[in-house]
């Protein structure tokens, strides 16, 4: 093309000529033919050079539709009869495709569904991590697993603070049975065995009652009545808890005193005891302590159990100091913890086997009885140092109603002062006859 | 307004872009309605069972298909073993075919898909003249051979695009849905392709030059 900007480029010219011009763009050319001949000349060579294209020519076709149909795999028969697609090459994309998902994700039972399934999930799964645990415990306390099976000391320590903690529960069944104790001196500060050993935690023996009773009397002579407390006591196989004694206001004496008497023995000691003075007031009463003592017993036995394992622990397993501190550190709790027990459970037992009585006797009231009169220096003196006393108690009551009351008297006389005056002033002027001057 | 196409090629039924789906329910008909039909309503009639309407179709497009392959491979037998293989892959897959283009849109994709999976395995791309170039044989000969030669010459990208235009007679939407191109792209490559080629045959005899 000239130098002459035109307003028409090569392509649209062609693109003219292929029949791809739009309608007024193409009008618009076309017009522009008629009346240049530079873009005509153009015109002319892309003409020429199609037809030159033209003597490009090939044979026609060998190929016969006879030679087609031999070769045809598709029954095109079937596709008629039907109306159903041929049998196309199974694609996962194609089910893919067909399966449409949205209307069952929009069913309210899908999700209810899934969220049964969900919990399902998540019960089973802690269902087997408990049973996993459990199982552990089980084969631990059982004595199958060792220490050493597990996986560090830690991990072993903290198992059993889950169970002393009673976070993880053992099995009642684990914990039953007489185990021999590593601690020998426990054995002989003992109670003496009140019934065979159960073999379940639910201990099926005679209850454990821990008796009690008071008892209030009159005596006439408190001296008296004591030597007689002493021989009761002796005879029925009991001992003072403590005595006391004191001298009332009126001159009479009293006595307190606690007596332990074995349990058999209270009924009888309770009889003696009335024997001595009138009764006044008499209690009788009883706590059982059965279920406290047999869980009191599954926890020494768990303990000592412990103790076992962790001295055990100790000896093979541990080769790092702070493993060695933590060990020791956890048995040592242990033991005190051992001992807590053992004292509460010989409390337990000596409150069930001895019976606690609490006495208290008060003598009969007996004025003194004087023949020699005091002396008159004596009386007399004993009126001064009387009269003095009286004097200084009705001062001192004085002074202290003044000060009790005194500010509130204050306050009073000094809101009524003013109207009192006043009124007081009226009535002096109401008084005074008036004097008339007649002029 | 010119025809669309100034090249020597001719189109049974309604103009290229038009993609008329007639009813299919409506009775085929014998064999001589099927050349009025269009491209899409005689697929449309042999999906429903009628081999005669892919019949008329194989009739329109054999030679177009086969010049396709002629022209593009050296060997004449690869061409029509590729032409029947063009044909066979429409018949197997006529089922995935939707009318969202044109029918010849259609086939010449196969074809073209066809000719690509030829040329990664071909150790040559495009024909050659069979033979050597003679000044003085017969000039029918001569002038093929030169197009050949010049065409040749031309860039892989113009020559494909030059090629579809000029003897499949593909419009510039169609090369470009073909080609996977813009249509600028297209029609920018074809001009240049056309410019190239002129500069390529000028050096012709004067005889070749008007030659219709």
């Amino acid at each position: 093309m000239s130098a002459e900007p035109h307003a028409f480029q090569q392509e649209e010219l062609m693109a003219y000529l292929d029949g791809e011009l739009s309608g007024e763009r193409a009008l618009a050319l076309a017009d522009h033919l008629a009346h240049c001949t530079e873009c005509s000349s153009i015109a002319e060579d892309f003409c020429s050079l199609s037809q030159q294209l033209n003597a490009w020519r090939v044979d026609p076709s060998p190929l016969v539709w006879s030679s087609l149909q031999a070769v045809q795999v598709v029954d095109v028969t079937s596709l008629a009869s039907k109306g159903k697609p041929a049998a196309s090459k199974f694609s996962l994309r194609s089910v893919v495709r067909k399966i449409n998902l949205l209307p069952v994700i929009q069913q309210r039972w899908v999700w209810g569904l899934a969220g049964v399934f969900a919990v399902l999930v998540v019960a089973i799964s802690s269902l087997v991590s408990y049973m996993i645990a459990s199982h552990s415990v089980t084969a631990f306390y059982n004595l199958h697993l060792s220490p050493s099976d597990l996986r560090d000391v830690k991990h072993y320590l903290d198992l059993e603070r889950l169970i002393a903690t009673g976070r993880l529960n053992v099995p009642l069944g684990l914990v039953a049975g007489p185990i021999e104790p590593t601690n020998t001196e426990t054995t002989r500060d003992s109670v003496p065995n009140i019934g065979p050993a159960p073999r379940s935690v639910t201990a099926d023996t005679a209850p454990m009652i821990a008796k009690t009773a008071s008892l209030s009397l009159t005596v006439k002579d408190v001296d008296a009545a004591r030597a007689s407390l002493e021989q009761v006591a002796k005879k029925h196989h009991g001992y003072f808890a403590d005595l006391s004694t004191e001298m009332q206001s009126d001159g009479g004496h009293s006595l307190t005193a606690s007596l332990r008497v074995p349990t058999g023995e209270l009924d009888p000691a309770l009889a003696a005891l009335r024997n001595l003075g009138q009764v006044l007031e008499e209690k009788q009463g009883g706590e059982e302590v059965s279920q406290r003592y047999v869980d009191l017993k599954a926890r020494l036995l768990n303990s000592r159990r412990t103790e076992t394992r962790l001295t055990d622990l100790l000896v093979k397993r541990t080769d790092k100091l702070e493993d060695v501190l933590d060990v020791e550190r956890e048995l040592a709790s242990t033991r005190e913890e051992i001992e807590r027990m053992e004292a509460q459970q010989r409390n337990m037992k000596d409150q069930v086997s001895y019976a606690s009585i609490a006495l208290k006797l008060t003598e009969q009231y007996k004025p003194a009885f004087n023949l020699a009169p005091p002396a008159t220096s004596t009386r007399v003196r004993n009126g001064m140092v009387d009269g003095y006393h009286a004097a200084v108690d009705s001062a001192l009551t004085l002074i202290l109603f003044l000060l009790q009351n005194g500010p509130t008297i204050i306050l009073w006389l000094v809101i009524l002062f003013f109207p009192a005056r006043w009124t007081w002033r009226k009535l002096r002027t109401a008084n005074i006859p008036k004097l008339v001057v007649v002029l | 307004m010119p025809s669309k196409g100034y090249g020597r090629h001719r189109y049974f039924g309604p103009e290229d872009g038009d993609v008329q789906l007639s009813d299919p329910n409506q009775p085929a008909g014998d064999s001589g309605s099927f050349l009025a039909m269009t491209d899409e309503r005689l697929i449309l009639i042999f999906k429903m069972g009628n081999s005669e309407a892919f019949a008329e179709l194989f009739r329109r497009y054999n030679d177009s298909i086969y010049g396709f392959f002629r022209r593009r491979l050296e060997n004449p037998g690869r061409a029509e073993e590729l032409s029947q293989e063009t044909f066979v892959a429409l018949l197997r897959g006529i089922e995935r075919y939707e009318p969202r283009s044109t029918f010849r849109s259609y086939l010449y994709g196969i074809a073209m898909k066809i000719l690509m999976a030829e040329r990664r395995k071909a150790v040559k791309q495009e024909s050659t003249p069979a033979g050597n170039f003679d000044i003085g044989a017969d000039f029918a000969m001569d002038a093929s051979i030169w197009v050949q030669r010049a065409i040749e010459q031309l860039d892989a990208d113009h020559r494909d695009i030059l090629l579809l235009r000029e003897y499949e007679q593909l419009s510039y939407e169609e090369i470009a849905v073909l080609l996977r191109l813009p249509v600028n792209t297209v029609r920018s490559r074809l001009s240049r392709a056309r410019t190239a080629l002129k500069a390529f045959l000028l050096p012709l005899r004067p005889e070749m030059r008007n030659e219709p």
